[in-house]
């Protein structure tokens, strides 16, 4: 167990290493960030003056060198666009997110999951259809269509909710239900899939026939065995939503991580970028090993090496 | 079943928000409160080291500057009292007395001298030294006198001063950077809190030397998506909000509750060419038949839906030097061809680059632009660039053909052509040795008559030159709630000092 984790933690190091150097090719691919950060009217000198004096003057191989020695140290330098060191301005939009993403993935569980197991104890059935098609409709929505609409009707029309921003509950509501139905389609139909596969196993049979209450078997026996392939997928909408909640963000000026890396990249911020897909690199690596290891306790037969 | 969740629900609703959990969105309308909705944040409050739309909008409600444009856009004095000419390279400034800055520092020459000395200082780096790069130095006369010495005669240093905040000595000394999250001006508010990427909240500045402005809370919300932002318009949510695009000008003016103002911008939009490059372009006779293909009046009435003004010349039209005589290429595709023809083009592709999104309805208008130049016999490919790419392609010179793009009239004199169309300033792909000669000898001239008719004429000359396709003065078109008392400015700014509601 210690040398599984040990493993994966340092696998966990090299993927974080690949991101962060592969970006960085990218985004220096991208071109010259300083003709995007200086003011449009600045002369050819001030220009030159300012690509020297952010390091954009040095060849790329000491560019690198110098980016990742100072990151082993945990500096990702300053923001160009804020002048603030740009881990502290990714730390800053931590607490939007996580809050974000655990309302949306708490709706799409606390709905999706017993509309799964609904529809398949129910399969074929009107409860079933029902469930079916508005998962694939919940997948199928575009959120930038599906938030305007819903500030439209509940902001604008009704006066219920504020259209955006973040502080009160209220706030919270139109984005994370928005961002929330994208997983709730996924997590409703692979709920049922799984627990129809389960119904089925022999086991199922052998508890009903011995007389056991429906609920006893739909909670001890099935839901438990239907569990691994729900906790991946919640897992997986998890790593998500951590940096790419950008659509629904923007629509309802959510201050997190996904509109940060957008913005950055768009003004070629590069030192915030790199920043950012740190941050976001190590999160999604870490929700991963963190399925990974729950895997085990679910179902005692995976056994980590 | 489903009937009683959703009465459930409604009824879950209606409590929260009697028990007040639930703010009402229409809140935000207390009297002495404007908020107002921007699409992006400040960069930062660092006065010296910033030089953009946004970040404007924002800090002149903190810092001031010595002169400040009125609604027409003439110059008048703001920290200082006046400011005239000494000789060709002195000028003269009196400052206004009893002005301190919110942390309680005099406002004095000395101020004046730091500020100044430290923006022209090269090594320093100001991204606003752009606006007064001639002044060599300046001197303190008395407390409330200071002379500013230029290395060459600079006809427009009061027009310049319009762009340059005065910080604290002590904070230039210390070096500008400790403004960045804490401001410190003399200006009609001060910043309470700053919460990237969501609110700025400013508070009216109590001692403020033209005494308190009437809104007491200036709050600005950044909400990047435009129906977003119209939504929160139109929910009461905020009060004000630059740039609302022409399909939902219709909705803002019949809301009941808000309406649309629009005042002619100074930022001026046309197609440039490369005529550095070798190619049809290099010819005077098929960059006019360029301008005589486009029906610009069409394009701004179909595509712009109004919100625009047809230039002339090379000028915006509130520069305060435009030639009133000048008239526009007319429309005629006829003199177009026969242009063609006599210029011996045979049809040889021409790439309109264009960004999208970077100004209002640039890729739009630019397709449209393509389509009446085909009509007109030439082979046009449009090509939409990220902005940045494009900045790329035009800085390097290595943009091929012709260009969407837009500058801003910042001085609103005509000294703004130099940085347009002079060989070897950063952004332009076009070069003239009779151009840059009546440039160079219009730009020192003081004389107020003499340099209006240097201007009118330099204006004829480019306009018969055509370096662009002239396209348009944008008008900027804000959403505003009907009961504030407030006016939208050409240069952009809100300026709340004056505002309030009725």
């Amino acid at each position: 167990m210690v040398r599984y984790l040990a493993s994966r933690l340092a696998l966990t190091l090299l993927t974080v290493f690949l991101a962060l150097s592969f970006m960085f090719g990218v985004l220096h691919l991208a071109g010259d960030p300083v003709l995007l950060l200086v003011p449009v009217d600045s002369s050819a000198e001030h220009i030159e003056r300012m690509r020297v004096q952010w390091g954009f003057a040095d060849p790329l191989w000491v560019q690198y060198g110098r980016f990742v020695w100072r990151a082993c140290h945990g500096d990702f330098g300053t923001s160009l666009k804020y002048n603030l060191p740009a881990l502290s301005l990714v730390l800053e939009r931590l607490p939007a997110t996580a809050l974000l993403t655990s309302v949306s993935i708490l709706f799409a569980v606390v709905v999706g999951l017993p509309l799964g197991v609904l529809a398949a104890i129910r399969e074929g059935r009107l409860a079933d259809r029902l469930a079916t098609v508005g998962s694939v409709l919940g997948q199928s929505i575009p959120s930038f269509w599906l938030g305007l609409l819903l500030i439209l009707a509940f902001s604008v029309t009704l006066g219920l909710v504020p259209t955006g921003g973040m502080g009160t509950p209220a706030q919270l509501l139109l984005p994370g239900v928005t961002l929330g139905l994208y997983s709730l389609g996924r997590v409703t139909k692979l709920t049922r899939a799984s627990v129809l596969e389960v119904l089925r196993a022999d086991y199922i049979r052998t508890a009903r026939a011995k007389g056991a209450r429906e609920t006893t078997v739909l909670f001890r026996h099935v839901l438990k065995n239907a569990a691994n392939p729900i906790v991946t997928i919640i897992g997986l909408q998890m790593s998500g939503l951590i940096g790419g909640a950008i659509v629904v963000e923007t629509i309802f000026a959510w201050p997190g991580l996904g509109r940060l890396i957008v913005q950055s990249i768009q003004f070629r911020d590069f030192p915030t970028a790199l920043a950012a897909v740190f941050f976001t690199a190590v999160t999604v690596s870490l929700i991963n090993l963190f399925v990974d290891l729950l895997y085990g306790l679910l179902n005692p037969r995976i056994v980590h090496e | 079943m489903r009937k009683i969740v959703f009465l459930a629900g409604v009824l879950c609703c209606v409590g929260m928000s009697l028990c007040g959990l639930w703010p009402s969105p229409g809140l935000a309308g207390t009297p002495a409160r404007v908020v107002i909705g921007l699409n992006s944040d400040v960069r930062n409050f660092d006065p010296v080291n910033t030089l953009d739309t946004t970040t404007d909008r924002v800090i002149t409600h903190i810092y001031e500057y010595l002169f400040v444009r009125d609604l027409e856009m003439k110059v008048t004095p703001l920290l200082a009292e006046s400011g005239r000419p000494v000789d060709d390279l002195t000028w003269e400034i009196k400052l206004r007395k009893n002005v301190k800055f919110s942390d309680g520092e005099p406002f004095n020459a000395e101020t004046v001298k730091a500020n100044l000395e430290y923006i022209v200082k090269k090594e320093n780096n100001s991204a606003r030294r752009v606006r007064i790069s001639p002044v060599k130095s300046a001197t303190v006369v008395d407390e409330h006198t200071v002379r500013v010495s230029t290395e060459k005669p600079f006809p427009t240093l009061l027009e310049g001063l319009t762009e340059i905040y005065m910080a604290p000595t002590k904070a230039i000394k210390a070096g500008p950077k400790i403004l960045t999250d804490k401001p410190i001006g003399t200006g009609p508010y001060q910043l309470k809190e700053w919460q990237r990427e969501r609110t700025i909240t400013l508070v009216r500045n109590e001692g403020y030397w033209g005494g308190p402005p009437r809104i007491a809370t200036v709050e600005f919300r950044i909400i990047p998506e435009v129906t977003a932002r119209v939504s929160a318009l139109l929910a009461g949510e905020i009060h004000l909000t630059p740039d609302v695009p022409p399909q939902f000008m219709d909705q803002v003016a019949k809301s009941g509750t808000t309406n649309i103002r629009t005042v002619a911008g100074r930022r001026v939009i046309f197609v440039a060419f490369n005529t550095l490059k070798p190619g049809p372009l290099q010819d005077v006779r098929v960059r006019q038949a360029v301008n005589h293909a486009v029906d610009v009046q069409k394009i701004i009435r179909t595509v712009m839906e109004g919100n625009a003004k047809q230039m002339v010349g090379p000028l915006s039209v509130i520069s305060r030097h435009l030639d009133p005589a000048l008239k526009p290429y007319a429309a005629d595709p006829a003199k177009a061809k026969a242009l063609l023809h006599a210029a011996g083009y045979t049809g040889e592709p021409i790439t309109l680059h264009t960004p999208n999104g970077r100004y209002l309805k640039d890729k739009e208008a630019a397709q449209a632009i393509a389509d009446q130049l085909t009509q007109a016999g030439f082979t046009v490919k449009v090509q939409v660039d990220e902005w940045g790419t494009l900045l790329d392609l035009v800085k390097t010179g290595k943009v091929d053909g012709m260009y969407f793009f837009g500058r801003s009239d910042t001085t609103l004199d005509g000294s703004m052509i130099r940085d347009w169309f002079r060989t070897g300033s950063t952004w332009v792909t076009y070069s003239d040795a009779k151009v840059d000669a009546a440039i160079d000898k219009a730009l020192p001239i003081v004389n107020p008559e003499k340099r209006r008719q240097a201007f009118h004429a330099l204006q004829a000359q480019v306009q018969e030159q055509a370096p662009w396709l002239f396209l348009w003065t944008q008008v900027d078109v804000y959403g505003v709630h009907k009961n504030l008392e407030w006016q939208p400015r050409g240069d952009e700014q809100f300026n709340l000092k004056t505002a309030g509601w009725k």
